[in-house]
Formats: structure tokens, sequence, C-alpha cells
């Protein structure tokens, strides 16, 4: 890579960035309120639907996400639902990775005290109302070191977009090396990726430090 | 004091009660009346299944037959959550909201399950913290606060609920010895204002000071209820002498000990 080569390549390799780190906070953000709803919904133990529900994380944690990516970008159309590129991918990750973050917020909803909620009942509140204001909120804050390990696998995720033709971070990288034949433009993607990464990550634990369950 | 009126507020009629598809029997054909202002303490071996009873009043256990009235209602599905609202419970282990604040936890209930106005609720929940002696402590967070502190916010949480009843079920079990003469104390106050009270409870001090009556739970019921100087001084019920007589060998001095009379 000489300078003009990466002169010329700086504009798609910052539209690319652009584009990662703009998709995954839209996905880290629905797949959060996707996985959290979920698992809420799931907890009201409504017969009908906990099932439903369980078969859809089921389903969508045990099969690749690269599969439900196509299946978003080339078998909807066929249902009738026309998606730009980019809402399927933002689709397709969070319905993913929304399977994924209600599992664990779950996990979590089940290791609430159970005296905690027996107070809430207690004092006569509701289930939905137990749910809302108590479980819940213990739940996403026991949660919240999980849920940010996975959003900064998100970040990842969004590579994928480089298989339905959306420019980023990832296809930037692929362009130059198809333009010159030469990987070095990886090594750079692959050095912003992990740079990403560590800035999630600290976001994450600062988070974390502010919401923590002392007991 | 006595602010006993004789009406009736809890009535178990032929309550039976079991565990493990009736491997453990709790309560068999059990029936007996709490009276309202009376302060009622409940004490027994444990495992007796006496906070299982008090547990089926607001409908944190269900009873397999027989019924339980809390004035007049029927406990139910259907009806638990009006009872909740009248019979407030003090539990062993706090049980505090841990992310909100101690003012929080004091006016959740009445704003969320009362409907009360979050102001008024507010006002009444800092008089009752200022009454368990807490009022600086309003803005901070469960974790911060001693054991003998929860259990003082969670009085004040259960009073802010204006209830008719409080259940305690074991209030000062989880507490470091040094702890529990203050929430005794609280305890105590109420009793003496006329809160009705069903206290399960190893503080025999506690007992002997503020209760109307005391049972002793064994084998499925109360086997004796009597008032304090009768249950501690003549107890009929020769599992209930020998209970005493452990427990003061257990508090006192062998010199009072000896005398087989628990001044504890």
């Amino acid at each position: 890579m000489n300078t003009t080569q990466f002169i010329n390549w700086l504009p798609e390799l910052l539209q690319g960035l652009g584009l990662t780190v703009g998709a995954s906070l839209v996905c880290i953000a629905t797949s959060v309120l996707w996985g959290c709803l979920i698992a809420s919904l799931a907890s009201l133990r409504n017969p009908v639907l906990t099932p439903i529900l369980r078969s859809y994380t089921s389903i969508f944690r045990n099969s690749p996400l690269l599969v439900q990516l196509f299946f978003c970008f080339y078998g909807l159309p066929f249902l009738g639902v026309n998606l730009s590129a980019l809402a399927c991918g933002i689709l397709a990750v969070t319905l993913n990775e929304g399977a994924f973050i209600a599992e664990i917020v779950r996990g979590a909803i089940r290791n609430v005290p159970k005296g905690e909620i027996e107070a809430a009942y207690s004092l006569g509140l509701t289930r939905p109302q137990v749910v809302a204001r108590v479980i819940f909120p213990l739940a996403v804050r026991a949660s919240v070191p999980m849920i940010t390990g996975q959003a900064s696998i998100v970040i990842k995720d969004t590579s994928l977009f480089s298989m339905i033709m959306i420019l980023d971070l990832t296809r930037a990288g692929d362009r130059f090396y198809s333009r010159y034949f030469s990987v070095s433009s990886i090594w750079i993607v692959a050095v912003i990726y992990i740079a990403l990464f560590l800035i999630f990550n600290t976001a994450g634990r600062l988070i974390e430090r502010r919401v923590k369950v002392r007991r | 004091m006595d602010n006993r009126n004789g009406r009736v507020l809890i009535q178990f009629q032929d309550v039976t009660k079991t565990y493990k598809n009736g491997e453990i029997v709790v309560m068999q054909d059990y029936s007996f009346d709490f009276l309202d202002g009376e302060t009622h303490v409940i004490c027994g071996r444990s495992g007796a299944g006496k906070s299982t009873l008090i547990r089926c009043i607001n409908y944190l256990e269900r009873i397999d037959s027989g019924k339980i009235l809390v004035e007049g209602v029927e406990v139910n599905a259907k009806s638990a959550r009006s009872i909740r609202k009248e019979i407030a419970m003090v539990f062993q282990d706090f049980n505090l909201f841990p992310h909100m604040s101690v003012l929080d936890n004091v006016t959740f209930g009445p704003v969320h399950s009362l409907k009360a106005d979050r102001k008024q609720a507010e006002e009444t929940g800092k008089e009752y913290l200022n009454k368990v002696g807490l009022a600086d402590k309003i803005r901070a967070y469960p974790h911060e606060l001693s054991g003998g502190q929860k259990q003082r916010v969670a009085i004040a949480r259960a009073l802010n609920m204006h209830p008719d009843m409080i259940l305690f079920d074991e209030p000062t079990s989880a507490l470091d010895p040094e702890m529990v003469g203050e929430v005794v104390e609280i305890m105590k106050q109420l009793s003496r204002e006329g809160m009705s009270m069903i206290v399960v409870t190893h503080e025999m001090g506690f007992a002997r000071e503020a209760a109307h009556r005391i049972s002793f739970m064994e084998n499925g019921g109360f086997i004796e209820t009597a008032g304090p100087d009768e249950f501690f001084e003549h107890p009929k019920h020769p599992s209930v002498a020998k209970f005493i007589k452990q427990i003061s060998y257990d508090r006192q001095t062998p010199a009072a000990a000896e005398g087989g009379i628990a001044h504890v």
C-alpha cells in the first residue's frame, strides 16, 4: 500500500467505518430492547406466549446469523416484504442478538432473589407490576456485564453486512484488496475493529459500574 | 397495655397445609382466631411451620383445605391482593428493594399498590422513617445500611401501607446480636400503640414484655396458647415446659436457670 492508494481508498474506509459504527450502535440498541422485551414477556408465564417465545429464541440462537441475514435479504421479498439492505441487516442482527440477550435476561430474571419478589407481592402489587418494577430492573442491572459482552459481538456481526452489498468496514477492506491485490487493508480493518471493541468495552464497563446493584 | 377489643381479625378454620404431597404436615385441621389490636407471638422449634402459618394469611403460601378469613374475607387467589393491601409483612431477610433508595422503598407500596399520591406517601413515609429513627437515611440505599437499619426500614415500609395488621416473620433472626434491640424496641412501641401483630420470633424478651398471648406451635397446630405470665411460669404442655427450660439455659446464667423460670 502506498500513499496514493491509501488516499484514494480513504473515503471508502471512512464511509465503511461510519456505517459499521452507526449500524452497531443501532443494532445494540434494538437488540437490547428486543431481547429485554422478549424476556419480560416470557416471564409473564402466559401459556400461549411463552412457548412461542421459547421457540423463537431457540431457532435464532441455533442457526447461523449469515443464514438469517440471507433469509431477510433474499427471502423476505418473496413474502412481499421489501426492505433496504441495511434494514435487512439490522433486522437480522436484532432478531439474532435479541434472542441471545433474551436468554441472558431470562437467566438473570430467574436469579432475582425470591424474597425481594415476595416483598413486592406482599405489598399488594400485581404480577405485571412486580415484573416491571422489581424483577425486570434487577435482572437487567444484573445482566449488564453479559449484555455488554454480547454488544461487542454485535460489532463483529455487522461485518456480515458486507455479504449483502453494504459498504461497511469489512467491505471497504475487501474493496481495496480487490483493486490492488494487497492485504494491508485487511490488517488496517482488523486493527480498527479491535479499537472499536476496546472503546465499546470501556463504555460498557462504565455503564456497568453505574447500574450495578449492591446488596 | 391491652388494646384488644375482642374483634376477630384473622380466623383459621380447619386449615390443613402439607408439603411434599402430605409427607410434611404443617397444619392439621387447625383453627384459631387472631384478634384485633393483639400482639400475638408464635414460638416453637424450627421446622414447626410458624413461618408457613403466617405466610398463608397473605397468600404467599396456599393451604390444602379449610379456610382462612381476614376480616371475614376468605383468602384465595382472587382476594390475595386486597388482603395484602391490608396486612403488611416484615421478613426475616428484610427483602428491601436494592435498586431503590430508602424513601422509595417506603413509598413503593402506597404509590403502586394503593395508588396513593406520591407526595403524600413521601410525607407519611418520612414520618415513619423518623419513627424508626432513620430520618437521616432517606436518600441512602439498602446496601449502605446495617442489618438493624434495614429491618427498621422494612418496618417503616410496612407501616406506610397503613395496614390493619403486620405479620413479622422472624424479624430479628438474621440480625447480629447487637442490633436485635433496636428492632425489638420499635416492635414493642407498635404493640403499645395497638397495632395488631402476629410475630413469629425466638425473641422471648419481646414475647414476655409485649405479647398479649403466646402460642407454641407443634404437630400441626398450637399446643398451648396463654398470656406471657402463664406461658412462662406455668406452661401446661410438657413440650412447652421443656422449650422454656432450654431457652432459659441458653440465655440465662446457670443460677437463674436452676429456678426453672425463664427471666428472659
